[in-house]
């Protein structure tokens, strides 16, 4: 129970009581069974938060497990938020200290621009504030209010991942392993096939009543030099006025629609390397490189929780096979390769 | 010498003949193979080193002193490592079956790839408002 004066319970709410309500406009999304509302104050932070989360729209009804109310001070003209701590109390990943309990979440996640994000579990509300969404940085948009959903979702019992997912309805593959093991690229190239797709990069699980996958962003990111594999996506590149060093953004729900799946079960893990050369191949590998894979870069963006994840995720690679994933010269294989492989593990033993 | 015990930072999941281990402080990981891993067991189990060497004795064969400087050296690491503490007081010790055959020298595999994410302090600059100003961690 938090003292409604304590520190964390009086930003949360004054916080909110800034929320600039006078154009603000409610959506609602569907993540693994949980309803998620957000309300955007304007057009603007609309425009730069909800295209990662297009997909995952319903209309709007029932009572929202959590609503967010997301704002800027620059397009909204109002008084950027003061932070109420000081630089002594930044914790691991952006957490604050003094301001987390058992009731509050409060987290400053790493970004160019003064960012800022809260949960009241128990009222189920938050908030997630940024100086200027004309100034999100790239990986905000593609990835929209992810420290928010990522506690969330722990909090509700699903595993927030590091790892891309394709597949069929009745059964896909987690794509794990570090940044440029090659899951985007994998994950991407399915979009050409009949593989469906759910994730390039983070997405969500639940284990109960079996090994699922859910997608919580119809996002995909790619370096500039890789584009030339992926002649599909780019008429559909959402940065083109990027930085040099900054990858392509696009957002997959309006041009490939039919491709995006929600959710699906689990059947393997399949671990990418990016090879180079040579022919793509599938071949059994063992559980504990698995582990490393899958658990080790989850954690690595997990602020909390993170001996809990790692505990699941164990379960995880024990039960389904896994598999080490070469891509070669031959990329445009790597979809025949998941496909067969997911056939022949319908077949039953 | 007293028992050991796994430091309150570190999580640990067994695979097959493979122990993988992550110190969430360090943010360094390893893998555990040979009789690393029934070392590692026995010592998470809450056993001490002359313990440790008797249950290896007993369950491998092999020459028993160079189970012992093996077993010995391979605690040494552990606790070097950070993976391994001693704890301030007897503990109940858990079973371990250990399956036996010939002694194989323990291995351990260290992983630094994920060490600067999860030490990576978020606080490089702080701008006049109080807000952290760090280069992102990208996904």
């Amino acid at each position: 129970m938090t003292d409604a004066h304590a520190p964390n319970a009086r930003f949360f709410r004054d916080a909110m009581g800034s929320f600039p309500t006078l154009r603000s406009h409610a959506r609602d999304f569907a993540i693994a069974g949980l309803r998620l509302r957000v309300e955007f104050a304007t057009d603007d932070v609309e425009n730069a938060f909800a295209p990662g989360i297009a997909h995952i729209e319903v209309p709007q009804g029932g009572e929202p497990d959590l609503t967010i109310a997301v704002w800027d001070s620059d397009s909204t003209n109002t008084e950027p938020l003061r932070a109420a701590w000081t630089i002594d109390d930044y914790g691991q990943s952006g957490l604050i200290n003094g301001f987390n309990d058992a009731r509050y979440y409060a987290v400053a996640p790493y970004s160019p621009i003064p960012a800022f994000g809260m949960l009241d579990r128990e009222a189920r509300r938050g908030f997630y504030w940024v100086r200027s969404v004309a100034q999100l940085p790239y990986w905000e948009r593609g990835a929209p209010l992810r420290p928010l959903l990522h506690e969330w979702l722990t909090g509700s019992g699903h595993i927030p991942v590091h790892g891309a997912a394709v597949g069929y309805a009745d059964g896909g593959v987690l794509l794990a392993g570090a940044g440029g093991s090659g899951k985007s690229n994998a994950a991407l190239t399915c979009l050409n096939s009949d593989l469906l797709y759910a994730s390039d990069d983070f997405c969500v699980l639940s284990d109960k009543p079996e090994w699922q996958v859910h997608s919580l962003y119809c996002s995909g990111k790619m370096l500039p030099p890789d584009i030339r594999r992926h002649p599909h996506l780019e008429p559909h590149v959402s940065n083109h006025d990027r930085p040099d060093d900054e990858k392509f953004l696009f957002f997959l729900h309006e041009p490939f629609h039919e491709r995006l799946i929600r959710s699906m079960p689990l059947k393997a893990v399949v671990m990418p390397r990016v090879a180079g050369r040579g022919a793509s191949a599938l071949t059994p590998d063992n559980k504990a490189a698995a582990q490393r894979a899958v658990a080790m870069s989850t954690i690595a963006l997990s602020p909390a929780g993170r001996g809990a994840a790692f505990a699941r995720l164990a379960n995880l690679v024990r039960l389904l096979p896994c598999y080490a994933l070469t891509i070669g010269e031959d990329f445009q294989n790597v979809p025949h390769l998941i496909a067969d492989l997911l056939r022949n593990l319908r077949q039953p033993l | 010498m007293g028992p050991f015990q796994p430091k309150p930072s570190v999580v640990h999941e067994k695979f097959d003949d493979e122990t993988v281990t992550v110190n969430l402080d360090t943010g360094c990981y390893f893998s555990l193979r040979g009789s690393a891993d029934a070392i590692w067991a026995l010592a998470a189990a809450g056993l001490s080193q002359p313990e440790i060497v008797a249950r290896l004795r007993e369950a491998y064969e092999g020459d028993a002193a160079e189970i012992e400087a093996a077993a010995t050296a391979f605690l040494d690491r552990l606790v070097e490592e950070s993976l391994l503490e001693r704890a301030h007081r007897e503990a109940s010790k858990a079973t371990v079956a250990l399956e036996g055959g010939p002694f194989v020298p323990p291995s351990l595999q260290k992983y630094t790839d994920m060490e600067e994410l999860l030490q990576l302090d978020p606080v490089h600059e702080v701008d006049n408002m109080g807000w952290p100003n760090a280069k992102p961690r990208e996904l």
